[in-house]
């Protein structure tokens, strides 16, 4: 029996159980804020109940690509956690500006003086288990969770459908399988190096900066900019 | 123990050994009847892990015996004397009600076991036997012992059970035999107790606004002494047992724990009117005692609160509460026909490009550092200049590429010369 055969009978079979692709509804998440990103997750963004890992130096937008979902959040009257390391602070004018009512009332932030990975796995924990927030935003900065720390946070963030996304630095952080999408925030690009039924890994050009970030820039000669197309991916 | 059980019903009376009277003629409508207020004080029981037995009758008499002799049973209304008929006749030795038979000034002439004892001789067996006797025969037998008895097999002894007004502080102690260094287990002991205590403020109707800990050791006398204060009073046991596991914690258990004694300060519980529609637990609640939790671990947490600072790093704290932002804006005095304006300067610093992190203290680079940063600008972005008169550094922001196309906020430090990463974008 042919190939063609087989998946026609197959299809005869299960004809009462198949349904079009239009009618195949997307898992829950929190959008990232980034249509197209959305649009390449078979979750419309942060997938809920899953935890998410977005890794790359500081300054190339880990935390902004993060920071992208809030505004609508908060527009939305939902909650939002922020979980900052011990030698860097979430700056919330960025924020301020972004948010039409400049209204930050459901942003939770939570400043750890620790270093210590067992006392991060702690409040994260807690922020989950109050149930209350639809995403938290941990940055983890240089710490490596164990297999089995991230395996609890993945039953707690299904448990209390929240999307748990883990922000680091290192340039080789631990991949766990667990993780539902991994992003690789680099220079040039962000790679999509997991992302489920998906192909990957999916590369997203960037550029490093925009000339109307700031008006004075535009006089500028293009010595920092890249000569791609005028149009914002990240930054902006 | 008995306090717990005020949460049935304010008219409430103890007695030994170990009875607990509760009038719910007035609450049971409120429970849904008298089942369901049968079964809410059986669950209160089992979650206190006491060994009860629990009847519902007109009479706290009738009641006190079915508990012995019919657990569970609930006697119809005003058929007490009914209910009594199939019991045996040692069921009379139960029938005290409010008063033990030992502090009744009647039961004096004759024990009650002996007439008991004369029933079973004359081959009367059941309650309902010698129910048939008259009142005068009994009085005539055994005086004011056998009126009253006769009162009482027949539900007209009336008990009335005044409201219960408690006055005793919330203290508890736990002793252990073999003291102990592993915290789980004092936990664990220290929870069921908790419950108790928790159990009481429930039926007093208030909350727990801190929870004082005395740790007694077994060597050199020593002591810890431990308090735990939730974010906003509660009688919650999982928030105060997480407050306090995060304590003992900090605290040194290789000379082990004999005794412990623990203390509630109570406060009165709010009244507020419920919103059918409104969930019961508020969201602002759980983060309140999120936030106890997180102080009492000593993590910095809350609501951003922005605030009309020149300086970057003072613009916004952490605060308890969210507080609204509410910008300064140019004042116009006018009085009489002269008019002042007062005009806010730096306003477009509210709109300002800022970095999403920040550095809380500015590191300084080194000049290898800096010769691998390509700055973006010749001239500064910012200028930022607060007080000049008393600590201004006077600060230049520029925006500088890494070597990894990390980009980087930078300020140069006019009166050092030096040049300090602040934030990353």
């Amino acid at each position: 029996m042919s190939k063609a055969e087989q998946i026609s009978q197959l299809r005869n079979r299960l004809a009462g159980q198949l349904i079009s692709c239009d009618h195949i509804k997307r898992p829950h998440a929190i959008s990232t804020g980034w249509p197209e990103l959305d649009r390449f997750f078979l979750w419309p963004g942060w997938p809920k109940g899953e935890i998410s890992l977005i890794y790359g130096p500081e300054g190339l937008g880990p935390t902004r690509l993060w920071m992208k979902c809030l505004p609508q959040i908060i527009g939305q009257q939902l909650w939002a956690a922020w979980l900052s390391p011990k030698n860097l602070r979430l700056c919330p004018w960025d924020l301020f500006q972004q948010t039409q009512s400049g209204n930050l009332s459901r942003l939770f932030i939570v400043e750890t003086p620790s270093d210590q990975i067992k006392d991060w796995l702690w409040v994260t924990t807690e922020l989950l288990s109050v149930s209350l927030f639809e995403i938290i935003g941990c940055h983890w900065d240089q710490l490596s969770p164990k297999p089995a720390q991230i395996h609890k946070l993945k039953r707690l963030a299904e448990r209390y459908q929240c999307a748990l996304v883990i922000l680091t630095q290192q340039e080789k952080p631990f991949k766990s399988p667990l993780y539902a999408a991994i992003v690789q925030v680099g220079k040039n690009s962000i790679c999509i190096e997991r992302a489920q039924h998906r192909p990957t890994p999916h590369f997203f050009q960037r550029r490093l900066f925009y000339a109307d970030f700031m008006p004075q820039f535009k006089s500028l000669p293009t010595a920092a900019l890249n000569d791609q197309e005028d149009k914002p991916v990240l930054f902006g | 123990m008995a306090e717990a059980f005020l949460q049935l019903s304010p008219q409430l009376q103890y007695r030994d050994p170990g009875f607990i009277f509760v009038d719910i003629s007035s609450t049971t409508r409120l429970f849904g009847g008298e089942v369901s207020i049968l079964k809410r004080a059986r669950d209160l029981s089992q979650s206190l892990q006491l060994e009860t037995s629990l009847a519902i009758a007109d009479h706290p008499s009738t009641a006190q015996t079915l508990s012995v002799y019919q657990p569970s049973y609930i006697s119809p209304p005003n058929r007490d004397s009914e209910t009594l008929k199939p019991l045996p006749l040692a069921a009379l030795n139960h029938l005290e009600g409010l008063i033990s038979w030992s502090s009744t000034a009647e039961v004096q002439d004759a024990d009650i076991r002996e007439i008991v004892s004369f029933f079973n001789l004359v081959g009367l067996r059941q309650v309902g036997d010698v129910q048939k006797i008259p009142r005068e025969s009994w009085h005539q037998q055994w005086g004011k012992t056998g009126e009253m008895l006769w009162r009482k097999i027949h539900g007209q002894d009336q008990q009335l059970i005044s409201p219960y007004l408690p006055q005793e502080t919330l203290l508890d102690s736990l002793h252990f035999d073999f003291s102990v260094s592993l915290r789980s287990f004092l936990l664990h002991s220290l929870e069921k107790r908790l419950q108790i205590l928790l159990a009481r403020l429930q039926g007093r109707g208030q909350l727990a606004q801190k929870l004082r800990l005395h740790l007694h050791c077994e060597y050199s006398q020593q002591q810890h002494f431990l308090e735990v204060h939730p974010a906003l009073p509660t009688r919650d046991s999982e928030v105060l047992m997480k407050l306090l596991e995060h304590k003992l914690a900090s605290i040194e258990t290789s000379n082990p724990i004999q005794q412990v004694e623990f203390e509630i300060l109570p406060v009165a519980e709010r009244v507020e009117q419920l919103d059918f529609w409104q969930p019961r637990i508020k969201d602002q609640d759980r983060i309140k005692d999120l936030q106890g939790l997180l102080r009492q671990a000593e993590i910095n947490s809350g609501f951003v609160q922005l605030k009309d600072e020149i300086l970057p790093e003072e613009s916004w704290q952490l605060s308890f509460d969210f507080m609204d932002y509410e910008p300064l804006e140019d004042q116009v005095h006018i009085d009489g026909q002269s008019f002042q304006i007062k005009p806010v300067h730096s306003q477009h610093l509210r709109s300002a490009p800022r970095p999403s992190l920040l550095l809380p203290t500015p590191k300084a680079l080194s000049s290898k550092e800096l010769r691998q940063l390509e700055f973006l600008s010749a001239q500064p972005t910012e200028r930022l200049e607060e007080s000049w008169w008393e600590i201004s550094r006077g600060r230049d922001y520029y925006l500088a590429l890494s070597s990894k196309g990390e980009c980087l906020w930078i300020y140069h430090d006019r009166i050092e010369d030096r040049y300090y990463l602040h934030g990353y974008y």
